[in-house]
């Protein structure tokens, strides 16, 4: 029916804003000044025929169209060259750094998401109370909140030898410490606590605020009258017509963030020396380390991308109208 | 008044009585009166049609007779259905008789079902919530028999509401109203979204219903024209208060209020040929219910208003339809030469 055509529009949408990403992410990085070559042999000083060598065997002299097809060939077949920094392929290095960021951005998301929204439904149910105005500044507040400063605030207090020393204050997991069993995943817990609850402070101020808005719209229309005069009690007509409607603009919202959040978890995990990919992004800039960069931004392109797809679906899931148009 | 006092004794035994209804929402310049001292009652398999400009307060009464107001909407008097007063009855009872006892058709059908639940769910939802033993398999049942009785397929009930037409909507929301098999059904504008060969359906449809299931009826519009076709009685409705009440037919043929004169004018008679010379209608707009006429709120845009007009709230008198008129016209006292000119 309608569901498969909208799904295969969604996707093949998807892979046309992919095609684009991959052309994009090719001639941004022509464009920078600096001859890479140059950079590789930073600080040594190659005789010129050394540095012919290296453009010769990195094929920067080839012609722009030539690259081109080289490099799309190679990325489709996940070549995404040498890193210079690491002197490993690209794919290797980020492999090692996502799942960092995965556990660090799926607790956020998650933990950000459930509270925002539970405020969000909470504030605008009891709209006027005292948890709604507080709940209400709350979340303007943090929403306002650099993440970064947040996080430093947050480390000064809770990790510093100056605040409480509860957490450590930044990496993984302790060096040298257990590396397997209950004992690590208490370790690596301890160690998340503060930049998962960093990124969550500074995400679920916009879900709470979206929610509580969809939900007051929602609470307006005449289908939630309907429901009351049906004989449903306020907890009902909350749970299934309000909530139900007043999630379709949240989800899409949590959604598309999810994209963002990836690569948006750069200052935080800056702030904690989390060996995620934000982390690994700011170690190739500094470097700089062109192709993995090209790998890193091609990878949060991605996440963007199938983030708005996941939004998608969701949202054709929840809302049955959209499917059709 | 003698009158007042005959129509507050003929209420005993009737379904729905409605005494003395007022309501004021609030604004930052004081509160605004939506609906002046309504009294009226409607008899079990009785039709009783509302009419009346927007704005009169005629909608605001149909979410009053289930307390569906906003919360800060102030409601005084009293509204007995079956002889138990809704305005103060405790939320727990007040649940149990909204849908069971009296239910509700609402106006434009387009936003008045959950767009993203299907429709049998929202039907079903009902019956379950009434009837707690119903399981699954007599609810599907149900709502097939209640589609299929307002003239929809069964599978309909797969649909999502936007899947259906206005015209099949309104059926669905008629077949939910009717869900809980209710004594009183309460029609707010039913037709007013539809095309005029849809309305035409819909309230032939409803006549049939209301018929056979011994319905009472409160049916609301602004079409005087449709009330007469449909109604047994009519109350006609200006700035909050009800000004004229009487036999459907006698009401429009021979209105004894001049604004029902005006309102029955309004609606072109087709085939009239009368109408297209000289079409009727009221001059003016009906008044702010914040800044009220003086003395009979219609004397502003009354074409036969005269010198007490302006200084006295016209009481009701009885009309030569047999029913009652809130009109100076009709006293014998200050307009001697009598009702009718």
């Amino acid at each position: 029916m309608g569901a498969r055509r909208y799904l295969t529009a969604k996707v093949v949408q998807a892979l046309f804003t992919l095609a684009f990403v991959l052309v994009f992410n090719f001639f941004l990085f022509r464009i920078l000044p600096g001859n890479p070559a140059q950079i590789l042999a930073r600080q040594r000083r190659l005789p010129v025929e050394a540095v012919r060598e290296l453009e010769r065997d990195f094929g920067l002299k080839d012609p722009l169209p030539q690259q081109f097809v080289n490099y799309a060939g190679d990325t489709l077949r996940a070549n995404f060259g040498i890193s210079f920094k690491f002197r490993r392929p690209v794919g290797e290095v980020i492999q090692g750094r996502i799942w960092p960021t995965v556990l660090l951005v799926g607790v956020a998301t998650i933990g950000s998401t459930v509270i925002g929204l539970l405020i969000g439904i909470y504030g605008a149910w009891r709209r006027g109370s005292g948890f709604d105005m507080g709940s209400l500044g709350f979340s303007l507040v943090t929403y306002a909140m650099p993440e970064f400063w947040l996080g430093m605030i947050l480390l000064i207090l809770f990790a510093s030898t100056s605040g409480l020393e509860l957490f450590p204050l930044g990496n993984i997991r302790t060096p040298g410490g257990p590396a397997s069993g209950i004992a690590h995943l208490l370790d690596v817990g301890r160690h998340l606590f503060l930049p998962a609850l960093t990124l969550i402070l500074a995400l679920l101020g916009e879900y709470a605020l979206i929610m509580r808005s969809s939900l007051l719209d929602v609470m307006g229309d005449d289908y939630i009258v309907t429901a009351r005069a049906k004989g449903l009690r306020e907890a009902q007509v909350l749970r299934r017509h309000a909530v139900p409607n007043a999630l379709l603009p949240t989800v899409t919202l949590v959604a598309l963030n999810l994209g963002f959040v990836v690569s948006g978890a750069i200052t935080v995990e800056t702030v904690f020396s989390w060996p995620g990919l934000g982390l690994l992004t700011v170690e190739a800039l500094q470097a700089p380390d062109y192709p993995l960069l090209q790998g890193l931004f091609l990878l949060f392109s991605v996440a963007v991308i199938v983030a708005n797809l996941i939004a998608d679906l969701i949202y054709g899931y929840l809302d049955p109208r959209v499917r059709v148009a | 008044m003698i009158a007042a006092e005959e129509r507050v004794q003929a209420s005993v035994g009737s379904l729905l009585s409605v005494r003395d209804l007022s309501v004021e929402y609030p604004s930052q310049a004081g509160p605004v009166p939506a609906v002046r001292g309504v009294t009226f009652d409607v008899a079990e398999g009785e039709i009783l049609g509302l009419a009346g400009e927007s704005g009169c307060g005629k909608s605001t009464i149909a979410h009053a007779l289930l307390r569906l107001l906003p919360p800060d909407a102030r409601v005084t008097g009293q509204v007995l259905l079956n002889g138990e007063d809704v305005l103060t009855m405790k939320f727990g009872r007040l649940r149990a008789v909204r849908w069971d006892e009296a239910s509700i058709v609402f106006q434009g059908a387009m936003h008045s079902m959950n767009p993203v639940q299907r429709v049998g769910d929202q039907i079903v939802e009902a019956v379950r919530l009434h009837r707690p033993g119903t399981n699954d398999r007599q609810g599907q049942a149900q709502v097939g028999e209640l589609l299929e009785r307002v003239g929809l397929p069964a599978r309909r009930a797969r649909d999502y509401p936007h899947e259906l037409s206005g015209g099949q909507r309104q059926r669905a929301m008629i077949a939910m109203a009717l869900a809980c098999d209710p004594k009183l059904l309460i029609a707010d504008e039913p037709t007013t979204a539809l095309d005029v060969m849809v309305q035409a359906q819909v309230l032939s449809l409803l006549k049939e219903l209301q018929r056979e299931l011994k319905l009472g009826l409160i049916f609301i519009t602004h079409d005087l024209s449709v009330l007469v076709e449909l109604c047994d009685r009519i109350a006609v409705m200006y700035a909050g208060r009800i000004v004229e009440e009487g036999p459907a037919e006698a009401i429009f043929e021979r209105p004894a209020h001049p604004y029902s004169w005006g309102l029955s004018g309004s609606f072109p008679r087709i085939g009239d040929p009368e109408y297209r010379r000289a079409p009727g209608g009221l001059p003016g707009d009906p008044p702010d219910p914040q800044r009220l006429p003086t003395g009979c709120p219609f004397h502003p845009r009354c074409p036969r208003a005269f010198e007490p007009c302006p200084d006295t709230d016209p009481p009701m008198y009885p009309a030569v339809h047999g029913g009652f008129a809130a009109c100076l016209l009709l006293d014998s006292k200050l307009n001697p030469e009598g009702a009718r000119a």
